[in-house]
């Protein structure tokens, strides 16, 4: 009994923290789909490492195939309208970046970070990140984890 | 943002103006958006919502014609940092390695009667490197050296066990198969200093400082089919010496060159046998 409580409880993290972004459009990129799929990465972080860090969540996407781009962009711009923060750049009428700060989940701070690097002005690369974290880290936080 | 706003909507009148001293064009107590955008002709501030009005609603825009020197900012790229990310190609600074697997024979040593000689270890069991990041590291560690010192014939190694110093005979009477080899092993802890030319190839300088842990003399013989094997243990090695090389590596692969100026017997318990030469090749290094 002992066991199968342990099991279900087990179950109960895995589920809420892969859930952590439910009501959001984004949701479904981080469906499992590019898990296994040629240049994607995608990055689960939970508990110590991501407390150490200021976060509960830490959940990105990273993928090399630029035909994908049209669709992360358009369901971060649908989220966005919801977001009570937001800082969005855009280029070519593309969007470049957008750090979105969601309304709360119970205590912690939800953010969704956009970034196509294929509008870099510098040195673009062929890569679309997207990052939903959630946490006590404030934007100014957050924003100094993720930029060089 | 309200400061960021005012300076933007300042400078573009600014530039508007040229040397006319700035004017407010406007003061808008905490917006809900601010829009900036850049066309090829012009620039446009817009402002949605304010602190009193959620439907408030202000457009400053500017044309540039042909004539207006216009000073624009672009904004840069965001340098992203994913954290969490492993690079296979990130360095350290600091790093702990076990390197350097050496095998080398004598170029000469200052004692006529040595033979050859032969020397192999491992330069460093554990290290502790410091990368420059630009070519060069540093380190410093423990290792294990071995020295072997080998006797022309027919002289041979001879020990007084009262005294314990070793001097030189000569084998018995029709003696065959005759070998008289003098055995140094040591706990090293070199101090090295590594440039690296280009992806592969490294060159290297170092001293090490050999604790001599244990030496030994041993005089193996053959009389009418029966061998003779004599140990000869207690021997007052130098406990400490140093010695000083170099190496050159391709791809981790190298020769090396050490060179011992130090003495392997305590003074008045053997003979000299110092400034040897070794050369070898090395691996790992």
């Amino acid at each position: 009994m002992k066991r199968i409580t342990t099991i279900m409880m087990i179950c109960m993290l895995f589920a809420s923290t892969a859930m952590a972004q439910v009501g959001l459009n984004i949701n479904r990129l981080f469906d499992g789909r590019y898990k296994k799929a040629a240049g994607a990465t995608e990055i689960i972080v939970t508990g110590v490492q991501a407390r150490e860090i200021g976060l509960t969540v830490y959940h990105s996407l990273s993928l090399t195939d630029k035909n994908q781009a049209e669709l992360v962009e358009g369901l971060v711009v649908k989220d966005g309208v919801q977001a009570v923060d937001k800082e969005v750049e855009y280029r070519n009428g593309q969007l470049y970046y957008g750090f979105y700060t969601m309304k709360k989940s119970k205590r912690d701070n939800r953010y969704i970070f956009y970034l196509n690097q294929n509008l870099a002005r510098k040195s673009p690369k062929n890569i679309v990140t997207l990052i939903y974290m959630e946490g006590l880290a404030s934007p100014d936080e957050i924003k100094k984890l993720i930029r060089k | 943002m309200k400061k960021i706003v005012l300076l933007f909507a300042t400078m573009l009148a600014m530039s508007q103006a040229h040397a006319t001293a700035p004017d407010t064009v406007t003061v808008i107590e905490q917006p809900n958006q601010v829009i900036i955008t850049e066309t090829p002709t012009g620039s446009l501030v817009k402002v949605i919502g304010s602190k009193e009005k959620e439907d408030y609603s202000y457009t400053y825009q500017m044309q540039h014609s042909g004539n207006d020197t216009v000073h624009t900012s672009q904004s840069t790229d965001w340098e992203l940092n994913l954290p969490f990310m492993k690079s296979s190609n990130k360095e350290y600074h600091w790093s702990i390695v076990c390197s350097g697997l050496y095998f080398g024979a004598g170029l000469g040593t200052s004692y006529d009667l040595v033979n050859n000689s032969f020397n192999w270890g491992i330069l460093n069991f554990a290290s502790l490197n410091y990368n420059t990041l630009h070519g060069q590291q540093f380190s410093i560690g423990v290792g294990y050296d071995n020295k072997r010192f080998s006797l022309k014939r027919p002289n041979c190694f001879v020990m007084d066990e009262v005294t314990n110093i070793v001097g030189i005979d000569s084998y018995p009477e029709g003696t065959a198969d005759r070998s008289s080899v003098l055995s140094v092993r040591a706990i090293q802890f070199p101090l090295q200093f590594q440039q690296f030319l280009g992806k592969k190839f490294h060159f290297t300088l170092g001293g090490t400082m050999n604790w001599n842990v244990y030496a030994k003399c041993n005089t193996h013989y053959k009389v009418n089919k029966t061998h003779y094997d004599v140990s000869y243990r207690g021997i007052k090695q130098n406990k400490l010496t140093f010695d000083v090389y170099g190496a050159l590596s391709y791809n981790r692969i190298g020769i090396y060159c050490r060179y011992s100026p130090c003495d392997m017997f305590k003074k008045g318990y053997g003979p000299e046998i110092k400034n040897t030469w070794m050369l070898g090749v090395a691996i790992a290094l």
